[in-house]
């Protein structure tokens, strides 16, 4: 669309919709390619996104913003990816017991790739100490030695207590055991205890002598059992010290050989001494491990031992394993289900005897964990939506740690004892992607948004045509096919995408970036091209696919035809009226838009100077349409009969409407039909008019021009079209004008006409078929133009209500009747 | 519990649960192994109820702190010392699955126990000397018509408290032959760490003596030769617990 626009005048076909020319596609290969992944005209977001990938500081985390549908995810994802790869892989990450207080597990950090190696080498420590222990300790060396102690120590016991009982027995005492301890009681000759009448008929002197006697033994007897339970303790210690150092040189021996492939990593010292100690202290849990020569199918030797609960505290929790090559590059996660949980990590329950317990073995990581190093992708609808995730996410970002919550926690429900393990350090690049409605919400109600996310990636919807665009543009669609195995795009397809493009940009001279739309035409294309047995896809098949897209949709549009058609919406197109006029009207439902005709009328009488908007007073007109009536009538009240009071009444309404109306595309429409009511000359109705006016009487460009043309088009179309009917579109909207085929031919057939305008006076000469009339020297219109009629007409209406005096008692009283001609 | 009469009976009997605790485990095993049912027995002795009416008596617990005794202090404590005992027989059975009961008589020990007994039946004498904890096993019997069986179930017994068995026959004068079959014999070889034969002495004294230096664990005795010994003064010169196989 080349050479300045003249307005007043139909446009051409040519004008109506971009066709591309092949040449604009480049040389084409047959073969498929992934192609240009969704970064064209997108310039300003890869530079931002490049940004945060590389910068090192914590809070340059990025927020990519746009419409969906338009590559976010896919864009940001490979970017990263392709910064990630660059980088160095992350370390790995353990939790393991901390013997000094089980609730509070340690993290440990490893180098990327050991985990695993020493998760399997615990386990190892553990099996070959499940079956070298026993064997220790079944050995006879220990054995011996046991038997030793035990009998050096049993030897002092008894012996004592057997000279104790041998000494009472000679004074002819006994020792008795009762329930309360010892008790020495004198006997009778056969060696029974004396009863104490048989003491009470002895001499008193057997009596003293019997009396010293208990009490010597008495006190020898406290004595001996006095030392017994030093000796017991002595007796334990010297077991204990045999059996640690058994244990011990077991252990030893078992660790030296694990602990030789770690030696490098400094981290893991401090764990290991913390191992060796508890392995030796606890040695009992290896005797008591239930093994026997027939335990279970599989030899003793090669039963998991670790597996076993008693064990479970020497195990390796691990939270993440990296590559062990370090060119593997940072991890690159994408996180689709943020909840609380699946992004920090959490800790397991399980219930014991109607309890519910836990171990450091039970923490689970979460998305963070798998990112930590690298990067992790979040939709940012998906995160707000999940309780307790963004402030989680934002507390992990400000404190540069993981901390494991959990949603019970956070509500205090949990009363049952949980753990409190190491926070592992977060060193991570945040990628939300959202809607710029979450961003700017963020921004407006969250301060530590802006604190976090310093780096916004602001996707554009579209792009203009110029340079290499196209063949851009081609690149990426030959992508998508790429992508999604699809059939390749023939020439005419892909360049009826292009124009596709440019509709769904709403912009002849752009291409809109819509990826994911564009990708749904493409891949139902290729299925109907697939039905119809076609190597590739065509652009008939491109076509049927977007026709096939609209008619599924376009039931409340085939509603509305039908409610014209029947005459159930009253909409005229052809003929003269005054004071009517067909406006047009886009609606919206779903992703679906489209165009209707709305009759909008005028009555005028003399008033006090108030242009009534029926639809404000009934408060179904909205801000934006209540703006366009007072700009009209400040056109009104500033260019004609200036000498005079304005002296009207008059009312405008869109017929049939009983939903909400808002915006100002019908000011120039209003205007017209006041206009006409104004000079009685009636508009032809074979027209329709969209278009904003100022208060200079300039039209302005409106949204939907492609929907709301092909709406009156199709009412045109059903009754048969004339040749006569057109639509006058603002002139600046001849540039977004993207029409469908049928409309396109229509007009090249001459059957029906688009004439764009750029003034309030040229669209009424063209209404009408009256001159607006300019003023001449004298400052009036001429007598018999459109402005000179409304001029005179409000003059009358000043004069007739200077004739009926004060202005105040007059009332709305009913419009002046003039017959519809 | 219902006793059956037509069972093997292992009778375990004691004076206080100290000493029951000796023996119960040993008692189950018993019980659960030969198939027969336990019936253990606290003996109130006479003579203890009638020491601690005595206004000198006194008693001394294991750690030397003597205090005086009331009778009705060793009241008490021989009821805490039969719930404490009924306990533990009832959680070691359960976890055998044997038949079990209980009981508390007064009289005298050890001879309070042998009541009732029928051939087959074992009772268990429970003596806890502080500190001994090694020791063999000791079969003592007469070397003329000894029971193998009884040597079985002593070798079981070694077996299950994982110490040594040493068998002594005894023959009732140097004339007598050993009617021990070989193969008798070569089972008890088989069976004990040791096998010692000795002369009878007319009144067992070195019997005695040898037992008393063994330092044993356990001593299982035949029911005839323990008649010949007297329970009490086996006990006295054992100073552990013991089983006298009734055969």
């Amino acid at each position: 669309m080349s050479g300045k626009l003249i307005t007043g005048v139909p446009l051409a076909a040519e004008q109506l919709c971009v066709v591309f020319d092949p040449k604009v596609l480049g040389v084409r290969s047959e073969a498929k390619t992934s192609g240009v992944q969704g970064l064209l005209g997108q310039d300003r977001a890869f530079e931002a996104i490049s940004l945060s990938a590389k910068i090192p500081y914590s809070d340059f985390n990025l927020f990519v913003l746009g419409r969906p549908g338009y590559g976010r995810h896919t864009a940001v994802h490979d970017l990263l990816a392709k910064e990630a790869a660059n980088r160095t892989v992350a370390s790995d990450w353990v939790y393991v017991n901390n013997f000094d207080a089980p609730h509070k597990p340690t993290a440990i950090e490893l180098p990327a790739g050991m985990a695993i190696p020493l998760r399997a080498a615990m386990q190892a420590v553990v099996d070959d100490l499940a079956n070298d222990i026993p064997a220790y300790f079944e050995a006879d060396d220990y054995q011996s030695k046991r038997r030793a102690i035990e009998q050096d120590y049993g030897e002092k016991h008894e012996q004592s207590f057997n000279d104790l009982m041998d000494n009472a027995k000679a004074k002819g005492l006994v020792v008795l055991r009762t329930p309360m301890g010892f008790m020495v009681a004198a006997t009778t000759q056969d060696g029974k205890p004396l009863t104490p009448d048989q003491y009470d008929a002895l001499p008193e002197a057997e009596q003293k002598d019997i009396d010293e006697k208990v009490a010597v033994t008495q006190k020898e007897l406290e004595n001996v059992l006095k030392e017994i339970p030093k000796r017991e303790k002595a007796h334990r210690r010297a077991l204990e010290e045999l059996n640690s150092g058994v244990a011990t040189r077991a252990v030893a021996d078992t660790m030296a050989e694990m602990t030789a492939d770690f030696t490098e990593i400094e981290a893991l010292q401090p764990y290991f001494v913390a191992v060796k100690a508890d392995l030796i202290e606890n040695a009992e849990l290896f005797l008591t491990n239930g093994t026997g020569a027939h335990a279970g199918a599989f030899p003793v030797e090669t039963t998991k031992f670790y597996q076993r609960p008693q064990f479970q505290r020497y195990s390796v929790n691990v939270m993440i394993c990296n590559p062990t090559d370090h060119n593997a590059g940072a991890a690159i996660v994408t996180e689709d289900l943020p909840t609380l949980g699946n992004l920090v990590g959490r800790v397991e329950h399980k219930s014991e005897m109607g309890a519910l317990v836990t171990d450091f073995t039970m923490i689970k990581p979460g998305a963070l964990h798998r990112a930590n190093g690298g990067y992790i992708i979040l939709d940012v609808r998906n995160l707000l939506t999940e309780p307790f995730a963004w402030d989680a996410l934002k507390r992990c970002l400000k404190t540069g740690q993981i901390s494991i919550t959990s949603v019970e926690q956070r509500l205090s429900l949990f009363a049952t004892t949980s753990l409190e393990p190491d926070p592992i350090p977060l060193n991570l690049r945040v990628a939300l992607v959202g809607e710029r409605m979450f961003y700017y919400l963020l921004m407006e109600l969250d301060p530590d948004f802006t604190d976090l996310f310093k780096v916004q990636a602001d996707f554009n919807d579209d792009v203009f045509i110029d340079g290499d665009t196209p063949k851009q543009f081609a690149d990426l669609l030959t992508g998508i096919t790429g992508r999604e195995n699809l059939r390749p795009l023939q020439t005419d397809a892909l360049l009826s995408l292009l124009t596709e493009a440019t509709r769904l940009a709403d912009d002849a001279e752009k291409l809109s970036l819509n990826v994911g739309k564009l990708s749904d035409i493409v891949r139902e294309a290729d299925f109907r091209a697939g039905t119809a047995e076609h190597k590739e896809i065509l652009a008939e098949d491109i076509d049927g696919a977007i026709a096939a897209i609209e008619d599924r949709a376009s039931r409340p549009r085939e509603r509305t035809q039908e409610a014209i058609a029947r005459n159930m919406l009253l909409i005229d197109t052809d003929g003269k009226e005054t004071g009517q006029i067909n406006a047009l009207s886009v609606l919206q439902i779903g992703d679906f838009m489209f165009g209707r005709p709305s009759r909008i009328t005028a009555r005028v009488r003399m008033g006090k100077g108030r242009v009534v908007d029926i639809e404000r007073e009934v408060e179904l007109g909205g801000p934006l349409h209540s703006k366009g009536m007072l700009i009209l009538s400040g056109y009104l009240s500033t260019l004609y009969a200036l000498d005079v009071p304005m002296s009207l009444w008059a009312s405008l309404v869109f017929e049939q409407s009983y939903g909400g109306v808002d915006g100002d595309s019908a000011s120039a429409a209003e205007l017209f039909t006041l206009l006409s009511a104004l000079s009685d000359c009636p508009i032809d109705q074979s027209f329709a008019v969209t278009g904003s006016v100022n208060q200079h009487g300039e039209v302005q460009p409106i949204g939907g021009v492609n929907q709301k043309i092909e709406g009156f088009f199709d009412v045109c179309a059903a009754r048969g079209l004339t040749g006569r009917q057109a639509v006058l579109i603002p002139d600046t909207n001849v540039k977004n004008l993207a029409l469908r085929r049928r409309v396109v031919q229509a007009v090249k057939d001459r059957k029906f006409n688009i004439i764009p305008f750029s003034t309030i006076n040229e669209g009424i000469g063209i209404l009408t078929g009256v001159e607006a009339g300019e003023r001449g020297k004298g400052g009036a219109f001429p007598e018999n133009s459109i402005n000179g009629k409304v001029e005179a007409r409000l003059q009358l209406f000043a004069r007739q209500l200077k004739s009926f005096g004060s202005h105040k008692n007059n009332d709305n009283s009913a419009p002046g009747g003039r017959k519809k001609k | 519990m219902t006793f059956s009469s037509k069972s093997r009976r292992i009778v375990i009997g004691a004076t206080c649960y100290a000493d029951a605790t000796s023996v119960i485990e040993i008692g189950c095993f018993l019980a659960q192994s030969t198939k027969g049912e336990l019936q253990a027995v606290l003996i109130e002795e006479d003579a203890v109820y009638s020491l601690s009416a005595q206004p000198s008596a006194r008693v001394t617990p294991v750690g030397g702190l003597s205090r005086p005794v009331t009778p009705e202090a060793m009241i008490d404590a021989f009821k805490r010392d039969a719930a404490a005992y009924e306990k533990a027989i009832r959680e070691s059975a359960a976890k055998r699955a044997i038949r079990w009961s209980f009981e508390k008589r007064r009289g005298e020990f050890p001879i309070g126990l042998n009541h009732d007994l029928a051939t087959g039946d074992l009772i268990v004498f429970g003596y806890q000397v502080p500190g001994r904890s090694v020791g063999e096993i000791l079969v003592v019997d007469y070397a003329d018509d000894m029971d193998v069986s009884l040597v079985e179930l002593a070798s079981n017994v070694a077996r299950e408290m994982r110490r040594p068995l040493h068998v002594v026959l005894l023959r009732k004068s140097p004339e007598a032959a050993i009617k021990v079959s070989e193969h008798s014999r070569s089972r008890m070889e088989g069976l004990a760490t040791n096998l010692t034969i000795i002369d009878q002495q007319d009144n067992l004294t070195e019997l005695l003596e040898a037992i008393r230096r063994g330092r044993s664990a356990m001593v299982m005795i035949s029911a005839e030769l323990a008649r010949d010994i007297g329970i009490d003064r086996l006990l006295d010169a054992a100073r552990c617990p013991a089983i006298v196989y009734t055969g």
